[in-house]
């Protein structure tokens, strides 16, 4: 029996076996007589009870059966209905429930308005709950999901660009002289080496910051930026075409030029706010 | 007629005792047909089919009527049989496979093939059936009997049980390759005369 068992077929017999397995089987059975003289096998097994009669249920034993179960029955009464005490168990645990929100409400972040005007932010009470919860019971607080949908973007990533001006001004400074570069004739300019020098120094800085603010996408750029300057500083690019060390400087320095600037609206737009 | 199960029901939670019969007249050839393919022999069927008419009795207050009161009763009585085998192994005495291995004919099931020679060749084969059933353990024997010859599904047999539907699914596995096993040398003698195989009786 190739591929099928003995269970394969007693399930096959028993309608047990999933649709496309008891399609594959009955393939095998038309072809090979091994595997069908032991399904006919298992068939016959299954014919020799299939069969087998009901006992008879005749009046005397309708009689008997009665006759010892009659003196052992109690009279009975319907339950009592339940519903009152359901609805009382509701009512009440919805009191309880509504006396718990009624003493967090107040707790509530008070977010203050254009008019001046205070109102109540019951957002965050139930957040604080939960992270109270699972503070409690040691577990790490979830990260605030943004929106209703799946995937990996139902969470606000961190933005520590946002957070920090000079970094964002670090990161326009980086794509300007990166750009210079990757437009420039020949050896670059001794200011645009300046330049590159400057940000270099910086980089560690402003990398370390976004790693410390958890902005792991801001701190790879960081990285990646940090590695092409440190490759422009101490040596600068040769435009010779066949040169495939200055090729592949061209090609990182596009790559993190690409990754800068899908920071950069994103930057630009909150530092302007 | 669920009409008049349902005034039956209505009158015993009333206090009418009597009601009752008219519940067990309908259930008892179901019950008994599982309690005694489940407990293989007639005497722990009846008792069986009692308890179960009793303990649905007590339970009828209980009885919220989402299923019929002849699926309730039927799942009452699967458990209520299997309870019985259990009893029954622990005690050793009880119900002890006769040395000769012999069946009453009245306690089994025989078909009507006319002639002593068919007689003492069906006689046989239900004899080597009943002695193969004996090999499984309470939990196969509910199992195979409950899918195959009761027509249950796996899920309501493991819930009889006790036990997740894989469970039960393998229960009704290990059964029908035991019993095929045990009922091998009788295929075997029979084989080279087709009318006297034990499938007579389903062809």
């Amino acid at each position: 029996m190739k591929n099928f068992s003995e269970e394969d077929l007693i399930a096959y017999h028993l309608n047990e076996l999933p649709r496309l397995r008891a399609w594959m089987l009955r393939r095998e059975l038309e072809s090979n007589a091994e595997l069908a003289s032991e399904s006919e096998a298992i068939a016959e097994t299954l014919r020799a009870f299939r069969d087998a009669p009901s006992p008879r249920v005749d009046d005397a034993m309708l009689e008997r059966t009665w006759n010892s179960v009659r003196p052992s029955l109690a009279v009975l009464s319907p339950q009592p209905k339940r519903r009152f005490v359901m609805w009382s168990a509701v009512a009440a645990s919805t009191v309880a429930a509504l006396g718990v929100v009624a003493l967090l409400l107040p707790m509530g972040n008070r977010t203050p308005q254009a008019d001046g005007t205070v109102a109540a932010n019951h957002a965050p009470v139930v957040q604080r709950m939960v992270d109270t919860i699972a503070h409690i019971r040691g577990v790490k607080p979830a990260v605030r999901p943004v929106n209703d949908r799946p995937g990996p973007l139902t969470y606000q990533p961190v933005d520590a660009v946002a957070a920090d001006p000079q970094m964002a001004a670090y990161l326009d400074s980086a794509e300007r002289t990166l750009t210079e570069v990757s437009h420039e004739r020949g050896a670059p300019s001794e200011q645009t080496r300046s330049q590159v020098h400057d940000l270099l120094l910086q980089n560690a800085v402003y990398r370390q910051s976004a790693q410390e603010h958890g902005d792991l996408a801001a701190a790879g750029v960081m990285d990646d930026l940090g590695r092409v300057l440190v490759s422009l500083d101490a040596e600068p690019i040769k435009k010779d075409a066949h040169d495939p060390d200055a090729f592949r400087l061209e090609m990182s320095i596009g790559s993190v030029l690409f990754d800068l600037r899908i920071l950069h609206p994103q930057t630009s737009s909150k530092t302007a706010e | 007629m669920a009409d008049v199960e349902q005034d039956a029901i209505r009158q015993v939670l009333a206090g009418d005792r009597d009601a009752y019969r008219v519940l067990m007249e309908r259930h008892l050839p179901a019950v008994l047909r599982v309690t005694t393919r489940v407990t293989g022999n007639p005497v722990d069927a009846e008792e069986a089919a009692q308890e179960t008419f009793l303990r649905a009795y007590n339970k009828l207050p209980e009885f919220r009527g989402s299923s019929a009161f002849g699926t309730w009763v039927y799942r009452i009585a699967m458990n209520t049989a299997l309870n019985l085998v259990e009893r029954r192994n622990r005690d050793l005495g009880w119900n002890a496979v006769p040395l000769d291995g012999e069946t009453a004919p009245q306690d089994l099931a025989v078909s009507h093939r006319p002639g002593p020679e068919a007689e003492l060749l069906d006689r046989e084969a239900l004899s080597a059936r009943e002695r193969a059933l004996r090999t499984l353990t309470p939990m196969e024997r509910t199992a195979f009997v409950l899918r195959h010859m009761e027509d249950q599904p796996i899920s309501t047999i493991a819930s009889a049980l006790g036990v997740p539907a894989n469970s039960a699914k393998q229960a009704v596995f290990r059964a029908v390759a035991k019993l095929r096993r045990e009922l091998a040398p009788l295929r075997e003698r029979y084989s080279p005369v087709p009318a006297l195989t034990l499938t007579k009786e389903g062809r």
